[in-house]
């Protein structure tokens, strides 16, 4: 008896000590597997992937939302309005072209997250990253402070090497400004000239620098400006010293001989269409779309269709988006640039590239040109009234600024277009305002020169004279929809002006928008905007 | 038996008797007093002479031994809540007692032991087999539904085996998971299951219930640990309430069980769509309304009748098989049980089918050796329709068949789909066109070793294994249009080549593996002194360490493109790459509890669980819970008796307090983790928080227990008081980052203050055996929720879904509202041009929460001979729910895109191009009363000794009826509308509808 115990009892107790030795006290130290890992501060994993990120931020800045809604919608070259049931979307695009925004603004929040994450990917990278990558690096980070400081008017800074309770110090936009500058002019002495490669737009350049710096201080004036203050600018708030310093710079750019001005309308399509990357002279600073060979992922460029397009039509957009019909007048019936039929495109999608306006048309499975209808069945004919919040299916002129690729057999369709940031153009357009602006005319080229150039290539008329009250029109109708059409007005004092569907100015405070309600209760270092 | 009389005059005449003893000759009678029930022993029950007050109590195994006078013949032992009974005063005796109040001795699991309700000092409540729901039971929880006080059980939607919320005591976490924790036979279930995110062919579908995998036929029963004092024992992970499931053991001889249900299921309701006449009438009023030239509008009317609902909906029917065998002896106890379920969704091609096994063993080993094993083995088979919760202009199944026009036809005359080629969709189309199926096998084992080291000592060493695997198949027809699969041409935004759905179909496997361990070793001892007064002390250590391993991904391209392949390998045409991520988890905790009774009268309990999860960052990861709880039996003091005495039999008033914790938060949260990118890029995906420490809840709770009219009433009141602080919640992190966001503790506190009420009334006590018996049961709870100390941080969540609603949101958690607040526009009116008016310049404004503030549950039960019967209502009220369905798709604008609309649109005043904007317009009140579930069984008689010991047929009706004004189909919806991960409350958008089942059932014993 009691050895049966004293024997169950050893059984018994061995196998407790087996149990107990399984699992002595963890240490609960967490592992992580597969493709994610801990982030070790000092290192920064491979510096050429993590350059790889930094790009691919920049995609942030493509779509129909956020920054770009910002830069367009806010203006008079777009509106999202409300279609019955369709587009109401919390007043979200009704709210950005009233200026009606404020710090609870949905597009507000992501767009402040975005590119501020960008900006935090580059600032590592320029901080930790490879020597080698540090230009490309300081390049990338001007061109997303410029983003900041431009929409936001302060810029709030994170060290690599600051600790995760670190509240960032921010910058004020004319601190801001000059801190931008330091970066731009590291990247332009330190990155190489574009090589005139295809994709070569899609990398950090000399020329991509200098375009950067060009643009800054083309809108100094405006970074500079008292933000408590925020009224029109004189002629004297725009100092001749940097209008020449943007003249070499846009001569700097010319003097690379990749870059140059096509003689037709249809040059002027090469640098949106789906082989862009390939046919544009044009392209100083890029993202490339589909299967593009780019550091990090693409970025797609059906947005830019789609969010005109009816859904009956070849490329089924979802009928959002319209320009103004004061903004569609401003161009010359005749301007390549509103409307072009091209090779492969039109006879495929019966669209033609530019505005959608008056019946829209479509191929049929045999081939046969038809009518396009609108969803109860009657034909879509795109008319130039529309209502920002009453409009009907068909209110409302649409934007072909990308064309998208197709297969000719099943219409399906794909986006290889490269989304354009810096245009050779627009370079060329701020050394023809700089010399109206007190610039020294360079290399026989005057701001007329320059603006007939550009409207040969459209297939308008030459002008006779240009004043700097033309340029803002002649900008509208070269770069619509390149997402400067915010600075632009703000640039001509005009920004609060009424635009079709906002009848009344809007308060001078809207040029810069507020800081996100959560940004704010995150960071008290970030005070609101003026104005909000 | 008025034991407390007895007991008063005890003490009195003790020393008299004592004198007149002293004379006599004496003799000692021993003997031990157990339940009649289940042959457990009765601590503490009286034992005195017949016809004088002199006596003994029991001691904690239930024994006694008296000296008293050899002239003494009879004895009587009474003890609480038992019928007192005489036996001989010689030699020795066992006596059992019979129970009077089932309540009171009732035996209640509790974390890490059992109890019996008297001794409980914390808001415990179990539920038997008796008590729980009938019918076609999916999950377990459904078995709970509104049959208790505090607990709130609400199915999602109508879909079998569909996700199931349950809240104990309200909602008390912001974000994260608000479900309590489940323990199966003691194991902590680490619960998991195919959540139907991640990749799918056709937009994000409902979640699944992590336990459906039980075969509910074989729970013996549910305990629900309501307050933190009980709840404490689960520390970290018992903030949310604790449901302690319990599966049959064998007992008795061996027996054979069977148990067979069939039931037939229909849409308990349906929407109210016009028909083609109506609809063309709408939709040329609507378009000439419009300034459309209706003459010119072809191609609405195609002259058919399709009543689309009836494509959609079928009556479902289901069948179920339990069988069961076992036996307990001296030594041990077996039980097997096997099951299977064929259950019909009402809308086609929903289903669940399961398949479970279960073995119960315990071997007493040696007299101190005892070893348990469990093993719960099920295979559930989900097959799912394509009802998905964020569709927008397309719907999904349901809103497409709400939207579909009503004069189309289903199909072509070759056979193929209809489709108009205007972008709707066919629902009959999507229904046939995917294929859509999981199958999850899910092994949960539970081996346990206990030993008794001495008499009050018992060491007890669990180890457990969960282990879930789930594989998802989902296939998307080739035939389908480019309207299908989320109107998208491409795979995951992507154009690869060739994957079109159109001419290639598509194919998405995913896998979800989930493995849990546990190993726990307990410490009891349990010893019950000379004077009656009784210890009880557990110390114990647990270790669980539970990983996660998904796998997801998308093929295209099957070779022969006229049918749909439903083989994954078939399809050739390209792969994504497959996407995976894998979690582990570790727990880590020790824990210690003591009760002590004293003088059955007081009893105390404490316990403290220090946990360690190694989810928070170093220097956080351990968290301590105490708590504490009294309980204090009244009437056992003299002075009560004679006052409160005189109404009650029993009175306890109980006082707890104790705290929990929450971890309930996503794995890696308080570390910075970068993501390789398959373009090569390396990207930091999270911002780490190095002070990340445990979300705690506290709640302190005072209740009482009350037995009335001779045992025939029993009741309970019971108040709390729960705060939730250190609030785990992903806020914004200061920009520039490498993310927007970072998982904080925020400084504010979710308070849950409620009441509590629960009564059994026996109405009719049966005159004698099968006479007419009616009891009734009733249970209900006021809460009033809050969120405090939040400062100015407002989090927006419960975001609508449809077209033109992008970014729309509509719930609010902000200081000084309930959670689940929902803020919009108030509407007013339409105007003259049937545009909607809103106060305040359509300015947002609070309105009310999702959450109600009463829930109640009344049972009626009958019997009378052979016939057993019950009803049982639910109410809840004071909550809202967003009508999201009416928002996307009943507005008159509807029509003039030619989707259908309920027949109230047709003729509203509303102007075709108002916007449906978020406002009040669609906020309703949910206020319901529902006859849940009614039962009539009859028991059939059989003779003794023949083969069938036992013979039960019972129908029963599930959603019988309901009571409310609600717009929508049902108002008890949630669809799951959260936004970056804050849950919402409240939405219904075209979810799957709730049944009306009618079961009827076969329970045979042999």
């Amino acid at each position: 008896m009691k050895n049966n115990f004293i024997k169950q009892t050893t059984i018994y107790l061995s196998v407790l000590a087996l149990c107990v030795g399984q699992v002595s006290c963890s240490k609960l130290d967490e592992q992580v597997f597969g493709s994610k890992s801990v982030v070790v501060a000092s290192a920064g994993g491979s510096s050429a992937a993590n350059l790889a990120a930094v790009y691919e931020a920049t995609n942030g800045l493509i779509g129909q939302g956020n920054f770009f809604a910002f830069q367009e919608h806010s203006t008079d070259e777009l509106l999202g309005p409300t279609r019955g049931t369709d587009w109401d979307d919390f007043g979200t695009w009704r709210k950005i072209h009233l200026h009606a925004w404020d710090g609870a603004h949905n597009q507000l929040y992501d767009t402040w997250n975005g590119i501020n994450s960008g900006l935090y990917k580059a600032t590592s990278l320029v901080e930790q990253g490879a020597a080698a990558d540090k230009p490309a690096a300081q390049f990338l980070r001007a061109f997303m402070a410029t983003q900041v400081m431009d929409l936001f008017g302060q810029v709030p800074y994170r060290a690599a090497a600051d600790g995760p309770d670190v509240i960032p110090a921010v910058k004020k936009r004319a601190d801001a400004f000059d801190w931008i500058m330091t970066d731009v002019d590291a990247a332009i002495a330190g990155l190489p000239s574009n090589a005139g490669t295809v994709g070569a737009s899609r990398y950090a350049t000399k020329e991509a620098a200098q375009f950067l710096k060009a643009r800054l201080l083309l809108n100094k004036a405006v970074y500079k400006q008292d933000p408590a203050n925020p009224a029109g600018f004189t002629a004297a708030s725009f100092a001749a010293a940097d209008m020449n310093t943007i003249i070499t710079l846009v001569d700097a750019i010319s003097a690379n001989a990749n870059f140059k001005i096509g003689a037709t309308p249809a040059t002027y399509w090469d640098n949106f269409k789906w082989d862009n990357y390939a046919k544009s002279t044009e392209l100083i600073y890029t993202r490339g779309g589909d299967n593009a060979k780019q550091l990090g992922g693409t970025a797609g460029t059906n947005w830019a269709t789609g969010m005109g397009t009816h859904y009956n039509q070849t490329f089924s957009g979802w009928n959002g988006f319209t320009t103004t019909s004061d903004f569609y007048n401003s161009f010359d019936a005749v301007d390549g640039r509103r409307q072009s039929d091209l090779t492969d495109f039109t006879e495929v999608t019966g669209f033609n590239a530019g505005f959608l306006a008056g019946q829209q048309y479509k191929y049929d499975s045999k081939g046969v040109k038809i009518k396009v209808n609108d969803r109860s069945g009657s034909p879509l004919i795109f008319t130039p009234d529309v209502s920002l919040f009453f409009s009907t299916e068909a209110k409302g002129i649409r934007t072909m600024k990308y064309p998208l690729l197709y297969d000719k057999k099943d219409l399906n369709n794909t986006q290889p277009n490269d989304f354009v940031f810096f245009r050779y153009a627009d370079a060329l357009l701020m050394k023809a305002e700089a010399i109206l602006r007190g610039g020294t005319a360079t290399k026989g080229e005057t701001a007329l020169s320059i603006v007939n150039k550009l409207r040969a290539r459209a297939g308008v008329t030459a002008a006779t004279s240009v004043a700097l009250s033309d340029m803002l029109a002649e900008r509208g109708r070269e770069l619509y929809l390149e997402a400067v059409r915010r600075d632009d007005m703000i640039r001509f004092g005009v920004f609060n002006n009424p635009v079709v569907e906002r009848s009344a100015k809007s308060d001078g405070s809207r040029v810069v928008l507020p800081i996100p309600n959560q940004a704010v209760s995150s960071n008290p270092n970030l005070k609101q905007n003026f104005g909000y | 038996m008025n034991f407390k009389i007895v007991k008063s005059t005890f003490v009195g005449l003790l020393l008299g008797l004592l004198v007149v003893n002293a004379q006599a000759q004496n003799k000692t009678v021993t003997g031990k007093v157990l339940d009649a029930k289940d042959g457990s022993p009765i601590a503490a029950a009286s034992v005195v002479v017949k016809g004088a007050s002199v006596g003994t109590k029991t001691t904690g195994d239930g024994s006694f031994a008296i000296t008293i006078p050899s002239t003494v013949t009879k004895l009587v032992i009474s003890s609480v809540g038992y019928s007192s009974r005489e036996v001989d005063a010689s030699g020795n005796v066992s006596v059992s007692l019979n129970q009077t109040s089932n309540q009171l001795n009732e035996v209640v699991v509790v974390g890490y032991g059992t109890k019996k309700v008297k001794d409980a000092t914390g808001s415990v409540v179990s539920l038997g087999e008796k008590s729980f729901n009938k019918g076609v039971i999916a999950s377990p929880e459904e078995l709970l539904q509104g049959r208790t006080a505090g607990v709130n059980v609400t199915s999602n939607s109508g879909e079998p085996g569909g996700a199931i919320n349950v809240t104990i005591r309200g909602t008390s976490s912001v974000r994260s998971n608000n479900n309590p924790l489940y323990v199966v036979d003691g194991v902590p279930l680490y619960g998991g299951g195919m959540t139907g995110s991640g990749l799918t062919v056709e937009g994000s579908t409902t979640a699944r219930n992590p336990l459906s995998f039980i075969n509910p036929n074989d729970i013996e029963n549910i305990s629900i640990l309501k307050d933190a004092s009980s709840a404490a024992i689960y520390g970290a992970r018992g903030a949310n309430g604790v449901v302690l499931i319990t599966t049959k053991s064998g007992k008795g001889k061996p027996s054979l069980t069977f148990n067979m249900t069939s039931s037939v299921a229909t849409t308990a309701a349906r929407y109210d769509l016009a028909s083609p006449e109506e609809f063309m009438h709408g939709i040329n009023k609507t378009l000439a309304d419009a300034g459309i030239d209706v003459t010119g509008v072809g191609g609405n009317d195609k002259g058919f009748n399709t009543n689309w609902q009836d494509q959609v909906f079928q009556t479902a029917v289901s069948n179920s098989y339990n069988l069961a065998w076992g036996y307990s002896n001296a030594k041990t106890s077996l039980k097997l049980n096997g099951s299977y379920d064929n259950q019909e969704g009402i809308v086609r091609t929903q289903g669940l089918k399961r398949v479970t096994f279960g073995l119960k063993y315990a071997n007493q080993l040696t007299s101190r050796l005892k070893l348990d094993v469990t093993v719960n083995q099920s295979q559930v088979n989900n097959s799912y329709a394509q009802v998905t919760n964020d569709a927008g202009y397309q719907g999904s199944l349901i809103g497409a068949m709400i939207g579909a026009n009503p004069t189309f036809p289903v199909y072509n005359p070759n056979g193929t789909w209809f489709d108009n080629q205007d972008g709707n969709r066919n629902p009959v189309a999507i229904l046939e066109g995917y294929k859509d199926n999981d199958t999850y096998n899910k092994l949960l084992t539970n081996i346990s070793l206990s030993y008794k080291v001495t008499n009050e000592l018992t060491y007890k060493l669990i180890y457990g294994i969960e282990n879930g695997a789930t594989e998802r198949y989902s296939f998307a027809d080739p035939r389908l249009g480019s309207s299908y699969s989320q109107g998208t041409i491409n795979v995951q935004g992507i154009n690869y080549v060739g994957s079109e759905l159109l001419n290639h179909g598509r194919a998405v496997r995913q896998n979800l593996n989930q493995n849990s361990s546990v190993i726990e070793h307990t410490l009891n001892y349990d010893k019950t002194f000379k004077n009656g007064n009784s210890l009880q002390a557990l110390a114990a250590f647990s270790y669980q360490k539970t990983t996660d391993y998904y796998r997801g991904q998308q093929a295209w391209g099957a070779t022969g493109t006229s049918s749909m392949k439903t083989d994954y390998n078939a399809y050739t045409g390209g792969k994504t790459s497959t996407t995976g991520d894998s979690t582990q988890v570790e727990l880590q905790s020790y824990f210690s509890r003591v009760n002590y009774t004293m003088k059955d009268k007081y009893i105390f309990s404490a316990l403290a669980r220090i946990d360690g999860s190694s989810k928070l960052s170093a220097g956080h990861k351990y968290g301590t819970f105490p708590a504490f709880g009294f309980k204090w039996r009244v009437l056992e003091e003299k002075f009560a008796q004679k006052t409160l005495g005189k109404i009650f039999s029993n009175f306890d008033a109980r006082l707890n307090y104790g705290s929990t914790g929450n971890q309930e938060f996503p794995a890696y949260s308080s570390l910075a983790l970068a993501q390789s990118q398959l373009n090569g890029s390396v990207n930091v995906i999270t911002n780490s928080n190095p002070n990340l420490k445990w979300e705690t809840t506290t709640t302190t709770g005072a209740g009482i227990d009350f037995t009335m009219f001779n045992g025939r009433l029993n009741g309970t009141v019971d108040y709390f008081n729960k705060s939730t602080q250190d609030l785990l919640f992903l806020i914004s992190y200061p920009q520039p980052a490498a993310s927007a966001d970072r998982w904080v503790n925020l400084p504010g506190n979710v308070v849950n203050k409620g009441w509590e009420f629960s009564l059994d009334y026996q109405l009719v006590r049966p005159a004698y055996k099968g006479a007419f018996g009616w009891d009734v049961a009733y249970n209900m709870s006021f809460l009033n929720n809050n969120v405090t100390g939040f400062g100015s941080t407002v989090v927006n969540t419960g975001q609508v879904n449809g077209q033109g609603l992008s970014g729309a949101y509509a719930q609010t958690i902000r200081d000084g509202s309930p959670l689940f607040t929902f803020v919009m526009p108030t509407f007013l009116r339409f105007d003259a041009y049937g545009n909607g008016v809103y106060s305040n310049g359509a300015k947002d404004m609070l309105q009310g929460s999702a959450l109600p503030n009463f829930n109640a549950g009344l049972t009626n039960s009958f019997s009378y001979k052979k016939l057993t019967a019950s009803v049982f209502f639910n109410a809840v009220t004071g909550f809202y729910v967003y009508n999201n369905t009416a928002n996307a798709l009943l507005l008159k604008g509807s029509l003039k895109t030619a989707h259908n609309v309920t027949r109230d649109v047709i003729y509203s005043i509303e102007n075709s191009i108002n916007p449906g904007n978020v406002s009040s317009r669609f906020l309703e009140k949910g206020d319901y009363v529902r006859l849940a579930n009614a039962s009539i069984a009859y028991a059939v008689t059989v003779k003794p000794g023949s083969f069938i010991k036992g013979l039960n047929l019972t129908l029963s009706g599930q959603n019988l009826a309901l009571f409310t004004k609600y717009s929508g189909l049902d108002p008890e919806v949630n669809v799951d509308h959260s936004i970056n991960g804050v849950p919402s409350r409240g939405y219904d958008y075209t979810a799957t509808p709730r049944a009306r089942t009618i079961t009827f059932g076969i329970n045979a014993r042999f």
